[in-house]
């Protein structure tokens, strides 16, 4: 797990050349890689929170299927600390979609009420399937060592349109190589 | 099981047109298999149906149904933004813009046949739920016929008429 989490060397110097506290980030992929630990230990079906400030985790699982022979499993990743200035961000608009378009069912969004950055995961499930948490979160935190170094080299006005594009298109890449795309 | 499936998607008024079972070896994680259905859901409406095994022994169904609509870079903010406020009203179902291709995604996780086709139902009604309602706004968008309110006027009024019928 820790491979997809770790900041590439590459990034580490694009990051410091941005002027963004790689030390920082470091310590968000840990957090990151702590949350998903922690979930293999923890018995599917559960509602959970995690504890890690700034990074919450929350799993649901609503009825709501008219046939009632599905569920509806949500797995949400909440990210780092506040950042409104992201909102509308043509720049992070522009990366969102073309990232999330690469990686279907997942959503990357500005959440509406914290204003933090979220990956969500959502699917079907046929009652009595056993969701594969540790699958979704590996996904999740995978895309997430991605997101959040993009997000914050936004921030910072470091990286143009077609940067971003470009990004999106090279994580489809390694995701292909990794298996972790759908 | 693969007949019993085809069998499924005829009752349900699906025409299956095409049906492909990609190389092994293709890079979806954990996928030992995959089949593909090419659908007929509406007239002259297609979406393209697959299933794959997982590592976990279920099965994951995706359903697309995508048109090539959005080749106008000015639109996109909009249609970005439609999808993404809209479509909050058609979940687990999404709206995805990859460059000029519109897409409405869903999917689904199922173990046997039972699982499966009682799944593929649920998928396929709300699939066809978006469709109704958000993806003719949505292209109209892309293709400029219609600005921003009045697409989102016309898939609320759309929304607002379905879920009447639902009751």
């Amino acid at each position: 797990m820790s491979a997809y989490l770790e900041l590439s060397a590459r990034a580490k110097q694009e990051l410091e050349a941005a002027g963004a506290s790689v030390n920082e980030l470091e310590l968000e992929a840990a957090r990151v890689l702590a949350w998903v630990e922690r979930w293999r230990a923890v018995p599917l079906g559960q509602d959970v929170q995690s504890d890690w400030a700034p990074i919450d985790a929350i799993v649901s699982f609503a009825d709501g299927m008219q046939a009632g022979q599905s569920v509806r499993m949500r797995l949400s990743l909440l990210l780092a600390d506040t950042m409104p200035d992201l909102e509308g961000h043509p720049h992070w608009v522009a990366f969102a979609q073309a990232l999330a378009s690469k990686f279907p069912p997942v959503v990357i969004e500005i959440e509406a009420q914290s204003s933090r950055l979220s990956l969500t995961y959502e699917q079907l499930l046929y009652q009595g399937t056993e969701p594969q948490v540790t699958l979704y979160c590996e996904k999740l935190a995978y895309l997430a060592s991605v997101v959040l170094p993009a997000a914050m080299r936004i921030r910072l006005e470091a990286w143009t349109l077609d940067d971003m594009r470009n990004l999106a298109q090279q994580v489809l890449n390694e995701a292909l190589t990794l298996g972790y795309q759908q | 099981m693969l007949t019993q499936i085809h069998a499924a998607l005829v009752q349900m008024g699906v025409k299956p047109v095409a049906a492909t079972l990609p190389e092994d070896g293709s890079p979806l994680l954990g996928t030992a298999a995959a089949m593909q259905w090419s659908l007929e859901i509406a007239p002259n409406l297609f979406a393209e149906l697959s299933l794959m095994r997982t590592s976990g022994e279920d099965h994951l169904i995706n359903l697309v149904t995508a048109s090539e609509s959005a080749h106008d870079e000015r639109y996109w903010s909009d249609v970005d933004l439609f999808a993404r406020e809209m479509g909050k009203a058609v979940r687990p179902v999404q709206l995805i813009r990859n460059d000029a291709e519109l897409a409405c995604f869903v999917q689904g996780r199922a173990k046997g046949v039972e699982g499966l086709i009682a799944i593929m139902t649920e998928l396929l009604a709300m699939n066809r739920f978006a469709l109704i309602t958000l993806f003719e706004p949505w292209i109209d968008l892309a293709r400029g016929q219609v600005d921003l309110e009045t697409a989102g006027l016309q898939a609320g009024a759309a929304l607002a008429q379905q879920s009447a019928g639902d009751r």
